[in-house]
């Protein structure tokens, strides 16, 4: 798959993020989180970012995302420029367009497992949210916990029901972020099992943070990241990546 | 060969700078709590808690210290009601006892009474005359005035010189300078006496007062062993040994002497003192209870945040006992570390606000106490022990397995465990403060019924809640409110707690003070007329209302003396004290046909055939309705049952009586007459005018008592404003405190939210939503709860009418969205401003 023949969905220009950390007694200290970071991903392809942890993966994920906004550079999400848009007009591309599965979940406590994957429909205006969020647990297998309460289900469940919420929307992009991280190996597999079959069921692109090789590898591309530093592993594709 | 080490006794890593302790069996708790606390603190996880916990004290130990002043200051100005600490009132002299009083270490001053007649230029004046010892006054001061120039002093007329009332001046035609004959001693009248500090029992100072040395008795020849004298033996002793030392008097005194205190001597101003105590209690009480909500609120917060930690030490080892005594011991450090600051705000705060004060409460402040810094140091402990430590005690529960998987959490503290402590805590708190148990029943019962009330409605809105079809983050908001249902109740009966309290301030305080003034009308009669024959009644009522003179009726009085209780003959041995003054003295009959509104019927009927007697009379003597009163009436007994028990106004300042009887019973006693009125100040001319007309009549002016009465209420009034408006303050602030807590939670699903998708105008259309149903729901429930305690209070414990006032509900709801108003934009802005990214990994 060439990134190059088709429109880029998610695209990174020198992108760079310095944060201001604590100093060494002479007052902030400056930090380099990434450093000119170039990154272009295709309509429909699974790219993974792995690196030792506080290399700066989910920093990346949170700037390509349109979570958080880059200190030097450009970012392009889904056609529109991030560069140019607040936190609203962010939210605003996300919406309809973005899927996300975080390593802890991220579900709202007090929301059923069904609320929660409507959610992010209603907020989109979408009038048959709850007939598709039902649709959707029971593509990920949880048609009998559609009224439990995440406190109520396992660590393997939960992930589901944020696939389930992730997809629901068929989403453009969906970021995923150290999805098997809180889980047993077992359950791990189980999820990113459900992950790509979803993924392919919906043709949907894939950016996945993770340590873990193994995972990487069933992605179309893999990157390292290492100090901030972005780098192409293996490259039989025509996605472009510098250090 | 190395030896492996077994698995069982593998030490821990050395990093994990609290496990080798623990694994040995012999926790560093101490160390560990402090640690614990330290870290917190700098990380700003105790804050809230802090700083909750910092401003109960100071908002406690500020109105401590403050009553505790004016509490203090009032009672020195009781004091003048009496012009001593304490004083002993016979029929004859007091040298025995006042010799026994100075050997104690009493200072004393003695003064005798009796009403005799002033000669000047051959017209006599009944006068009541009052001869003074130096020393006189013990406490306050005395007010004359010369050529119209008043000068306050500590001291009685010099020997051989008078100090004559005003009116007794106005109706001689007299002026300072001019002699007067008293017995057989002529003497020069040195000035007017405008103001003395024991007026004494107003209704037995039938005449204007003359007041000379004590040294000029003997010259007179007025005082014999025959006469009606009053001797009255003045007491002062130093605060702190002043109840021991009476005491010891008063085990030395015979049975019929008692030592009369400022806070029982004048009924009129024993009822303004009581109320002011009543109010400055109330006010600090509300200042307790808020803190409680805070702490119960903080306390949450903690334990949410706190899980992570304490599933790593029972990962690392630590049992349930060692994490319950680290967290109880962490409360405990925090409860000295914030007693510090928060007494010393509170030492500040009073010093600042008295001084601020110190003009119109015009009551002179002695220095504080320490007292109050002690109890703020047991409030932080009550507090924390009552309101964070069930909150926390079941983080020892928190399952190890959370250091793997957080979603495991330790079980909530049970809700009858939370609200039982806290309300056990919050009674020990009230007491505290207001060392008063009846209040402190009325409001616990109060709170604990509008608790019950508020947690019930809360969970019944958060049922109703699920039935609304709204949709996307609409929902969520509401959706919010619906989840974890018992700390959304928590948090919405925080708040209606925290409002009913500030309405309670706000408002019902405004009324009920109205209210007490309103107990004494500018134009209440100021005037008792007695001695009024039958038939100068339509004369006197023609001549009055001729004058324009309102009068509140003529009531016919009936000299009689109690004889018997159901037939049996009553012992005056059998009582002491007041009780067996009251039986002794005669009483005065009456009969009306009509009850006014100052006269209120709390057990029996109205009318009747028998006697209705007064409340307080009945339980001195144990009168019960049905009992058979016989009085002796001109010689022959009259007996009846007592079919009527009235709660009887005596601030009404009209005649009232200890015991009424139909008018049957009292038809053929001859009676003499009573009324009251009002005569606006200056009124010698009036007054001069109606002795002319009616020279048998005999006034009692009562404007000098009502006016040092309204004096008090008014400055009790302002001191109460004032520590009302101070607890208002730390009750907002408290509240501000208490939303911190929930902060994280809100940043978290926000952030949820935006990753999702949601606009900000999605996020603050739904805290819009949330907060202005909790707005709404909190402004109904508190304006109906403080229009109840309100009115109970009212009722009960202040003798006011209770009502219900409906603008409560207007303020209430008001009040509500005020809050909305103020809090949205507040939380909005902060938690809409965090990147998602920060609030999802923080």
């Amino acid at each position: 798959m060439s990134s190059e023949k088709l429109n880029p969905v998610v695209r990174a220009a020198q992108v760079s993020k310095v944060v201001t950390g604590p100093g060494d007694g002479d007052g902030a200290k400056a930090l380099t989180i990434l450093h000119e970071v170039d990154l272009e991903i295709a309509c429909g392809e699974a790219v993974a970012i792995i690196g030792p942890s506080g290399a700066g993966k989910s920093t990346l994920l949170s700037l390509l995302a349109g979570l958080d906004h880059p200190s030097t550079g450009h970012l392009e999400l889904a056609g529109f420029s991030l560069n140019e848009l607040d936190e609203d007009g962010r939210a605003a591309v996300r919406a309809g367009r973005v899927g996300f599965v975080f390593q802890s979940f991220q579900l709202i406590d007090g929301l059923t497992a069904l609320e929660n994957v409507a959610l992010p429909l209603e907020l989109n205006g979408i009038a048959d949210a709850e007939r598709r969020a039902r649709a959707a647990l029971v593509a990920v297998g949880l048609a009998d916990r559609l009224a439990h309460r995440p406190r109520q289900l396992s660590g393997g469940e939960q992930q589901r029901v944020a696939l389930a919420r992730a997809f629901a929307g068929t989403p453009e992009i969906l970021f995923a972020d150290e999805p098997t991280g809180a889980l047993d190996t077992a359950t791990g597999e189980q999820v990113i099992d459900l992950l790509f079959a979803l993924r392919d069921r919906h043709a949907t692109t894939l950016v996945l943070v993770t340590h873990d090789p193994a995972l990487a590898a069933r992605c179309d591309r893999q990157y390292e990241i290492r100090a901030g530093r972005l780098r192409e592993l293996a490259s039989d594709t025509a996605g472009t990546a510098t250090a | 060969m190395t030896p492996i080490p077994s698995p069982k006794t593998r030490p821990l890593p050395a990093s994990l700078s609290i496990a080798p302790s623990i694994a040995k069996g012999r926790p560093a708790i101490g160390r560990i709590a402090a640690q614990g606390l330290w870290r917190e603190l700098q990380s700003g996880l105790l804050t809230t808690m802090l700083a909750a916990l910092i401003v109960a004290v100071a908002a406690v130990t500020a109105v401590g210290f403050f009553t505790d002043r004016v509490d203090a200051g009032m009672r020195a100005q009781a004091a003048e009601f009496l012009a001593a600490d304490g004083r002993i009132d016979a029929p004859d002299p007091l040298n025995t006892i006042q010799h026994q009083a100075e050997t104690l270490g009493i200072t004393t001053a003695d003064t005798l009474a009796f009403p005799t007649v002033v000669l000047a230029n051959d017209h006599p004046l009944l006068i009541s005359l009052k001869a003074v010892s130096p020393g006189y006054p013990l406490r306050g001061t005395l007010t004359i005035q010369r050529e119209n120039v008043p000068e306050t002093l500590a001291h009685g007329p010099a020997p051989g010189t008078v100090w004559l009332a005003p009116r007794a001046l106005a109706l001689l035609g007299l002026k300072p300078g001019d002699s007067v004959q008293i017995g057989q001693k002529k003497f020069r009248i040195d000035a007017a006496l405008e103001r003395e500090p024991d007026v004494g029992n107003v209704l037995a100072q039938a005449a204007p007062r003359a007041m000379i040395a004590l040294s000029d008795i003997p010259a007179t020849g007025l005082v014999t062993p025959a006469s009606r004298v009053s001797y009255h033996l003045l007491l002062a002793a130093p605060p702190a040994q002043r109840a021991g030392l009476f005491a010891r008097l008063k085990s030395k005194l015979p049975k019929s002497l008692t030592i009369e205190r400022p806070e029982n001597s004048q009924p009129a101003f024993k009822t303004a003192f009581d109320r002011a105590a009543r109010f400055l209690g109330l006010a600090a009480m509300v200042a307790v209870l808020l803190a409680g909500a805070a702490l119960l609120l903080a306390a949450r917060h903690y334990n949410e945040v706190q899980q992570d930690a304490a599933a790593l030490m029972r990962a690392f080892g630590a049992s349930r006992r060692t994490i319950g005594k680290i967290y109880a011991l962490r409360l405990l450090m925090l409860a000295l570390l914030s007693t510090i600051p928060g007494v010393l705000i509170g030492v500040l705060t009073q010093q600042g606000l008295a001084a601020l004060m110190h003009s119109a409460l015009a009551v002179a402040l002695p220095p504080p106490g320490w007292t109050p810094a002690l109890i703020g140091l047991g409030i932080a402990l009550i507090a924390l022990l009552g309101f964070a430590l069930p909150a926390l005690v079941r983080l020892q529960d928190t399952p190890p397995l959370r250091v793997l998987n957080r979603q495991l959490a330790a079980p909530p503290p049970a809700a009858a465990l939370l609200f039982g402590v806290g309300l056990a805590a919050m009674g020990l708190l009230v007491w505290l403060q207001a060392r008063d148990a009846t209040l402190t029943a009325y409001v616990l019962g109060g709170l604990g019924a509008s608790l019950l009330i508020f947690l019930g409605l809360a969970w019944g809105l958060v049922r109703a809640l699920r039935l609304f079809k709204v949709r996307g983050v609409a929902r969520f908001g509401l959706v919010r409110l619906a989840r974890e249902p018992l700390a959304g109740s928590i948090q919405i009966a925080a708040l209606a707690l925290g409002l009913t309290a500030l309405l309670l301030l706000g408002v019902v305080r405004g009324d009920l003070l109205d209210a007490w003034r309103s107990q004494i009308p500018t134009d209440a009669p100021n005037f008792f007329a007695i001695n009024i024959q039958p038939d100068q009644v339509d004369a006197l009522r023609g001549f009055m209302n001729a004058q324009g003179i309102h009068n509140a009726g003529f009531y016919p009085m009936v000299r009689a003396r109690w004889t018997a209780e159901n037939q049996k003959p009553i012992h005056l041995d059998a009582y002491t004290g007041q009780a067996k003054r009251m039986a002794e003295r005669e009483f005065n009959l009456s009969t009306t046909p009509t009850l006014t509104a100052d006269n209120r019927i709390v057990a029996g009927h109205w009318p009747g055939v028998g006697w209705s007697v007064e409340q307080g009379i009945a339980k001195t003597f144990d009168w019960h309705v049905g009992d058979q009163l016989t009085f002796l009436v001109n010689g022959s007994p009259v007996t009846a049952a007592i079919t009527s028990i009235r709660k009887v106004n005596w601030d009404s300042m009209r005649p009232n009586f200890f015991v009424l009887g139909p008018k049957a019973l009292l038809a053929r006693a001859p009676a003499q007459y009573v009324t009251s009125f009002y005569l606006p100040e200056p009124n010698v001319p009036q007054q001069t005018a109606l002795l002319r007309a009616f020279p048998t009549l005999t006034l009692f002016d009562l404007g000098r008592i009502l006016a040092e009465v309204r004096g008090l209420i008014d400055r009790a009034s302002q001191a109460v404003q004032y520590v009302f408006i101070f607890t208002l303050a730390a009750g907002l602030i408290v509240l501000i405190a208490a939303f911190h807590a929930s902060e994280a939670a809100r940043l978290r699903e926000t952030a949820i939210l935006r990753v999702l998708g949601a606009r900000r105008s999605q996020i603050m259309r739904a805290l819009w939503l949330e907060f202005s149903v909790i707005g709404i729901l909190v402004g109904l429930l508190s304006a109906l709860a403080s229009g109840a305690l309100g009115a109970v209070l009212a009722w009960k414990l202040f003798d006011l009418p209770g009502r219900f006032d409906p603008t409560l509900l207007g303020y209430g709801l008001a009040a509500g969205l005020l809050l909305t108003l103020i809090l949205v934009p507040w939380l909005g802005a902060r938690i809409t401003r965090a990147s998602p990214v920060t609030a999802l990994r923080g």
